[in-house]
């Protein structure tokens, strides 16, 4: 992968799509949430998380949340696996990079690509 | 159409392949576990759905797991006659897609399905340790061997 590093999508509003929705027997997707860190909208992996991993202050309210596609420089097969069900005509190519999916579900209207350049590290 | 409503792939002992391990980011894998359902003195083991209930609508609040997670827990790979895809992605990364349209061809029936799919036949899956494949029927009872390598890991 690039220098990104994160890789999300937020959905459409409403998640028409249900790329979040919980599946059968438990399954769920891996999902980040956006929080307010000095004034800047930052992931973090947990809805639990309160301490930012940069600064260690506390976080603002969750704003809203996000299929993982990439975390921590590296692809999340199970976020890109939810993606391609959505839509099974992804392959080759979209499937190359997180990034190259998420780009393409964005053109297809699914949701909005969101990338980051670093992962921010320690929530709690 | 075959009886077979629910297919699991139990894992190997400790789970080595991490088959039902958390993912990044909160993700879970589709999993199911052997309950004991207790009827009066009686008591009946059903494999059952994590989030779902008792199939029993009489037997609801009278549930208690059964060492759940100490080799009693499975990935689930077909769930109420469909496939879920979630599963089978959890099982083989890269030729998920074929299991899928595996376990839709058993759930129809094809009783020659696994030993056509190199890949995702039970025998190799039993010799790279990942474990178990579990037939179900609609109540959560383990059918009979249909399948070359299938087992029954309970008497009814």
């Amino acid at each position: 992968m690039s220098e990104i590093k994160t890789v999300l999508l937020v959905p459409t509003e409403g998640d028409p799509h249900g790329l979040l929705k919980e599946g059968p027997c438990g399954a769920r997707p891996p999902m980040a949430w956006f929080a307010r860190c000095k004034g800047v909208l930052v992931p973090a992996p947990h809805a639990a998380a309160r301490r930012c991993g940069h600064c260690d202050r506390p976080l603002a309210e969750c704003q809203q949340c996000a299929l993982v596609l990439a975390w921590d420089g590296k692809p999340v097969a199970e976020g890109m696996d939810r993606a391609v069900r959505i839509d099974p005509h992804y392959r080759g190519e979209a499937l190359a990079s997180p990034r190259n999916l998420g780009t393409e579900m964005e053109r297809l209207g699914y949701g909005t690509i969101v990338l980051y350049y670093s992962t921010p590290k320690g929530w709690r | 159409m075959s009886e077979i409503k629910h297919i699991l792939l139990v894992p190997a002992e400790g789970d080595p392949h991490g088959l039902l391990k958390d993912g990044p980011c909160g993700a879970r894998p589709p999993m199911a576990a052997f309950w004991m359902c207790r009827d009066g003195h009686q008591e009946h083991g059903t494999w059952m759905g994590i989030a779902g209930g008792c199939p029993h609508p009489d037997h609801e609040g009278r549930l208690r797991p059964l060492r759940i997670g100490t080799g009693l827990s499975a990935l689930v790979l077909a769930w109420d006659g469909e496939p879920v895809a979630g599963g089978c992605f959890r099982a083989d990364t890269t030729e998920w897609h074929l299991y899928v349209e595996l376990v839709t061809s058993i759930m129809a029936g094809e009783r020659r399905a696994w030993s056509e799919m190199p890949k995702t036949n039970v025998g190799a899956l039993a010799d790279l340790g990942y474990g178990t494949i579990v037939l179900l029927d609609a109540e959560g009872q383990e059918v009979s061997d249909e399948l070359e390598g299938s087992t029954r890991l309970h008497s009814p």
